[in-house]
């Protein structure tokens, strides 16, 4: 799961200057992190849930905490999917 | 509802709540004492300016009236880096709010201080709008509060009635001019709710719709929205409002079919404050108040919102009617998803850095705005490539960048040159390096890195995964195929030299090893004008894998 998600991430963002080996999957995702943006979460969210069927509608605290790695996402997608 | 400056906040309406904060209403009288509180703590403190950035937009609304009512200067920073926070102290300010790096903050909004709060001089109380990073040289930009007050007026006048008593619902930031008089300055002063967390999506927007709302857009959440948008709940918003750069056509269309709402753009900009509008229309209609003249090719904005005549930064035709069509920027200043980017600037960024000599970036606009950047390496810079490799290389230099950039505006795509390429006028060919900065990964590899010499040229190339060549070639085992390189060999051959010729023949093929998915390859390509052939030879690490001649003839 944590790959596959790298992989999306790599590709809904092209972030062609990076491999699935390069994410570290507790590292953060935004700005010092993975350097992401916030147009970058919203592209993130929507690859989510084309892929998945899963929406990001959580309060702000709870996104940013969604969104922090990508370990913490899997486990997110993971307990909405069920 | 009738708008009280808001230099007489004190006197507004106890019925509505001022603020939607963390799940609480808050009122006038809890606002009032929330002010009076920091008034008396900053009135203790010796300092005269406070850079003020918070998350929130209520804790902001207490901090920035506190300011004003102590008598302090308040300046507004455009995001909260540790950079940004480097540049204000260096003008003097205190930090004050969430900064970068710093302990998390008190804002102490259930205080039941009550201090005698007398009415703002609308001429003297001033804030001062800092957009570091994006803008460049970030230069603070004064507002006085009876602009403001003025500008907010001029709104309530225009979409007041519209409006109502809806709730102001946001998907930007206060921080920046537009969210600061949409977001907080114009609720305030019209007695209308405001929330004070940012959306973050158009889900968590719909979802914090209690009572009627509107909801302060961009361009960059509004052209995102699809068919599994919550359309529903956009189309119960009284009003959607819009600004920050112009809304694609396909994106207005699409929000008019599913949700019925005609967005309102607001074009302005930070010096200026709002200019015109426009619903439904190509066409902007000014503001109340303002006027627009021309004068050597410039056109020049006379506005109550300002001191002196501003000369826009736009192009623009006026039509006989007074409204105007924009035409876009004259200078290199370029807005990516909504942030005002000089290129001038980053390019200064860059050559700071002791591994760039020279760098040129430009913008790329595919689905999304990028920067894309070439630079040429010093000899460290070099050093450091082969040290580290070029994505460790690459990431390092965005964190130099992100101490004065948002992450949005940093370059995304990177070519390694050594030297910009130039056209035969002498100007930086930049067909040449979109061309190879936005390659079509579908067909072609990903250019990292040109080296040219005479008569010939060295590409660093890696080759995408998701070329439509694998599939078939093959499923089980994709390798490139001998074709697809020869393809790729002419496709960049056409561009780097003056090839006037037809081809004509194939010679010396020879394919000797495979080329994998996500390999990266120097493909050397080579022109001999009076043989009319086009050599090339695609190595690696692993040595050569083809090699052969393109031959040209005259017709």
């Amino acid at each position: 799961m944590e790959t596959e998600l790298k992989q999306l991430i790599i590709d809904a963002l092209a972030l062609e200057d990076l491999s699935v080996d390069d994410i570290d999957s507790h590292a953060p995702l935004f700005n010092e992190g993975l350097g992401l943006d916030s147009i970058d979460a919203l592209e993130l969210g929507l690859a989510i849930r084309k892929k998945y069927g899963v929406k990001i509608e959580a309060e702000k605290e709870d996104v940013v905490r969604i969104f922090s790695s990508v370990a913490s996402l899997a486990t997110y997608i993971q307990s909405v999917r069920g | 509802m009738i708008a009280s400056p808001l230099k007489d906040w004190q006197s507004c309406s106890t019925e509505t709540p001022i603020a939607y904060h963390a799940r609480h209403y808050y009122h006038a009288d809890e606002f009032y004492a929330a002010v009076s509180y920091w008034v008396k703590q900053l009135q203790a403190q010796p300092f005269q300016r406070y850079a003020l950035y918070t998350d929130d937009a209520y804790p902001f609304a207490v901090l920035l009236f506190a300011l004003f009512h102590a008598g302090k200067q308040a300046w507004i920073a455009g995001n909260n880096h540790t950079g940004t926070a480097q540049q204000l102290s260096q003008h003097q300010c205190q930090l004050i709010g969430d900064w970068e790096g710093h302990q998390m903050f008190d804002y102490h909004l259930n205080s039941v201080e009550q201090a005698d709060l007398s009415v703002l001089n609308p001429h003297d109380t001033r804030l001062v709008i800092f957009t570091s990073g994006s803008t460049g040289q970030a230069k603070p930009i004064e507002k006085r509060l009876s602009q403001l007050e003025r500008e907010c007026a001029t709104l309530e006048a225009q979409w007041g009635k519209q409006l109502g008593d809806a709730e102001v619902l946001a998907t930007v930031s206060h921080q920046h001019i537009y969210g600061l008089l949409f977001r907080v300055l114009w609720p305030l002063s019209a007695g209308r709710c405001f929330h004070s967390q940012i959306a973050m999506n158009p889900e968590m927007l719909v979802n914090a719709i209690h009572k009627p709302a509107c909801w302060i857009a961009s361009p960059a959440q509004l052209k995102r929205l699809d068919a599994d948008s919550p359309w529903q709940g956009i189309s119960q918003l009284t009003s959607v409002f819009s600004s920050g750069g112009a809304l694609p056509e396909t994106a207005r269309q699409q929000i008019v079919i599913r949700s019925k709402q005609q967005v309102i753009e607001v074009y302005g900009s930070t010096e200026t404050g709002g200019i015109a509008w426009r619903q439904h229309d190509t066409a902007w209609q000014l503001f109340d108040g303002l006027r627009l003249s021309s004068s050597d090719d410039n056109w020049q904005l006379q506005s109550p919102y300002i001191d002196a005549l501003f000369t826009l930064d736009d192009n623009l035709s006026l039509q006989t009617d007074g409204r105007f069509i924009l035409h876009g920027r004259k200078d290199r200043i370029v807005k990516i998803e909504e942030k005002r980017l000089s290129l001038t600037e980053l390019e200064q960024r860059l050559t700071e850095s002791p591994w760039i000599a020279d760098a040129f970036t430009l913008t790329i606009t595919t689905n999304r705005d990028r920067v894309g950047a070439a630079i040429v390496l010093t000899e460290a810079g070099s050093g450091q490539l082969s040290k580290k490799g070029r994505n460790a290389f690459i990431k390092q230099l965005r964190t130099q960048l992100y101490q004065w950039f948002d992450a949005i505006v940093l370059p995304r795509k990177w070519l390694i040159v050594n030297a910009i390429p130039l056209t035969t006028q002498g100007k930086i060919n930049q067909p040449l390096l979109k061309v190879l900065l936005d390659t079509d990964t579908q067909k072609l590899p990903i250019v990292q890195g040109v080296n040219v010499t005479e008569n010939s040229v060295e590409l660093t190339l890696k080759v995408p995964e998701e070329l439509i060549y694998f599939p078939d070639h093959f499923a089980e085992y994709p390798i490139l195929a001998g074709v697809v390189q020869i393809a790729w060999a002419e496709h960049f051959g056409l561009y780097f030299f003056t090839i006037d010729q037809s081809f004509a023949i194939l010679e010396a093929l020879k394919f000797v090893k495979v080329i994998q998915p996500n390999a990266v390859l120097k493909l050397t390509l080579s022109w001999n004008d009076s043989t009319h052939k086009l050599y090339f030879n695609f190595c690696s690490e692993q040595g050569t894998h083809s090699s052969g001649r393109l031959v040209y003839t005259n017709p």
